[in-house]
């Protein structure tokens, strides 16, 4: 899935304004990046930097206001909703900083949710899914609902599900927040892992201990929307 | 007279081409700034913007346009609501033919509608393309349809106004009683064999090109196609008006198309004009479509689109044929095989 020099994720002065007049804020101004294939990088910066825009700018989930985002070297701003739609569920894997999983559904029930749009699970995805959650080490909460899940195990489902449409990218927004020691060691283990499956991988985090992570491939920093060297 | 529009049908049309006529002059003015600043590609600010106000313009223009189709329809059924004011007038030809606008009026509404269709089917080729493509072309395109929405609701103000309740009208048998006597000519062309003939042979070709074109689309048959498709009507009406008409009405000399609408005609004019109308121009979509496959870039959003064009197309060419041949099989049957025409 590389693209032709390699560079997986590409940013070109990428802006993101909201309001007009007195009330304009700029939550990412003018950021350019490249991130080559099969790489993890990091994305940190306090709250409030714009860490969580760019993840969405990225992705394809928000419209920039302007610069063009390319995902596998092909730009995806000019792209018409429903395109876009369709590239990120096939291209990116989004992992949200909440998880955004469905507390009174199953873990079962939450993976196979981004599936509804195009007709639900099919057997191999029923398949794919038992493969990921034995993987992972959560087959046996298969059937659980997710408010029974610990903040760890609900990290790594929320991983799973990203990884479901066997995306080649990656974007995760504070995949450790709020987690012990222990868990943020098993996480980064997994994402390591999938690095060097050849994923690329791009997280966003004010965690220094994921930022200062020796096997992380790069650590761009973010404050106030602007990209610091 | 002014008082014309307090007829609850005729406002109803008046707002109706107001409403779009506005609407359609906005959208041009808005469209063509937009066209002004574009630049296409780019990820400018400027640009980006323009996108997102492009896609919303044509959203709305695209509701306006439906509505401004429907307004065709509206006309008639307005021309043929009026019958029972004007003495004289038997169905919406009698109320047309008695103000000099009248046709003028009914000839705009189907050329604004026509030009509505083909905008409606170059967005929706528009929103097939990975990304705009055809926004020039889309807002160009407008700024002919807007004159001709504003001419529209220009003539239909003008019928209601020239409209005089008082006046004793003619109906459609007079005026071609007066065509017999005067216009031979005109009567050959009626003459069942010869618009029989023309119409079977029009609106077959149309199919067939059409389900062509459906099948497997290619450059030269979506061209004929679309050609074909535009032409089919004027063969068709003759076809209509020579054949059709005087065995729904079983009467050989009643050659009207708007006693079709009535009961005695069995509403069959409103499926019968609703199917040319699809045939024609979702048959000329296909060479809309066509000529926009350059710019499109990509040619799988304009096989898709020829595909259902060309299936809509075949539809209504398919159902125009049945609501054209029944009647005339029916009252065969009926008359045990005696030509409604007598010694045909």
């Amino acid at each position: 899935m590389n693209s032709g020099n390699g560079v997986m994720v590409q940013a070109i002065g990428l802006t993101k304004r909201y309001g007009t007049g007195h009330s304009e804020k700029y939550a990412v101004r003018d950021v350019s990046l490249a991130i080559p294939g099969g790489q993890f990088w990091i994305v940190s910066g306090p709250s409030g930097s714009g860490k969580t825009t760019l993840l969405g700018l990225l992705a394809g989930m928000i419209a920039p206001t302007c610069g063009e985002v390319r995902l596998c070297g092909e730009p995806i701003t000019h792209l018409r909703d429903h395109l876009r739609a369709l590239v990120r569920r096939h291209l990116v894997g989004v992992v949200f900083q909440e998880c955004a999983l469905v507390p009174r559904m199953t873990l079962g029930e939450n993976l196979f949710l981004p599936l509804v749009p195009e007709g639900g699970a099919t057997e191999a995805d029923r398949l794919k899914a038992g493969a990921l959650l034995e993987r992972f080490g959560m087959a046996e909460f298969a059937q659980a609902r997710v408010e029974q899940l610990s903040a760890g195990e609900r990290q790594r489902a929320a991983i799973i599900r990203a990884l479901l449409a066997d995306a080649p990218i990656l974007l995760l927004d504070e995949p450790t927040a709020s987690l012990d020691t222990e868990n943020v060691r098993m996480i980064l283990e997994v994402l390591l892992r999938l690095r060097d499956e050849g994923r690329t991988l791009l997280a966003s985090t004010h965690d220094q201990r994921l930022a200062e992570h020796p096997h992380i491939d790069g650590v761009l920093r973010l404050v106030d929307g602007v990209l610091r060297e | 007279m002014l008082t014309n529009f307090l007829n609850l049908w005729i406002l109803a049309r008046v707002a109706q081409a107001a409403v779009a006529a506005l609407l359609c002059v906005l959208g041009v003015v808005l469209g063509l700034r937009i066209v002004m600043r574009w630049q296409g590609g780019q990820s400018s600010e400027q640009q980006l913007a323009l996108e997102r106000q492009a896609e919303l313009v044509a959203s709305v223009m695209q509701a306006v346009l439906i509505f401004e189709v429907l307004g065709l329809g509206l006309s008639v059924l307005v021309a043929d609501h009026l019958v029972g004011g004007i003495r004289g007038a038997m169905c919406a030809f009698g109320v047309l033919a008695s103000t000099r606008t009248g046709y003028y009026s009914l000839l705009t509404s189907i050329l604004t509608a026509v030009a509505c269709a083909q905008w409606v089917i170059l967005h929706r080729l528009d929103l097939l393309a990975p990304a705009p493509a055809l926004t020039r072309r889309k807002f160009l395109w407008l700024a002919a349809v807007g004159p001709l929405a504003a001419a529209d609701l220009a003539l239909v103000i003008a019928f209601a106004y020239e409209l005089d309740f008082k006046v004793i009208a003619s109906c459609c048998s007079v005026w071609i009683d007066d065509s017999v006597v005067k216009n031979q000519a005109a009567m050959l062309v009626l003459s069942p064999w010869w618009a029989g003939g023309l119409g079977l042979a029009a609106t077959v070709s149309g199919l067939i090109t059409s389900a062509a074109t459906w099948r497997r689309p290619r450059r030269a048959i979506a061209l004929v196609a679309g050609g074909l498709s535009a032409l089919t009507p004027i063969g068709a009406l003759p076809a209509v008006l020579g054949v059709v008409a005087p065995h729904v009405l079983e009467t050989p000399a009643h050659l009207c198309p708007f006693c079709l609408f009535h009961a005695q005609g069995d509403y069959i004019g409103w499926p019968l004009f609703t199917a040319i109308f699809v045939g024609s121009v979702t048959g000329m979509g296909l060479a809309v479509v066509e000529v926009n496959r350059a710019a499109i870039g990509d040619p799988a959003p304009v096989v898709e689109m020829q595909k259902v064009l060309g299936r809509w197309s075949v539809v209504g060419w398919a159902c125009a044929l049945v609501c054209g041949v029944a009647p005339v099989v029916r009252y065969w049957l009926k008359s045990g095989g005696v030509s409604v025409f007598g010694g045909l």
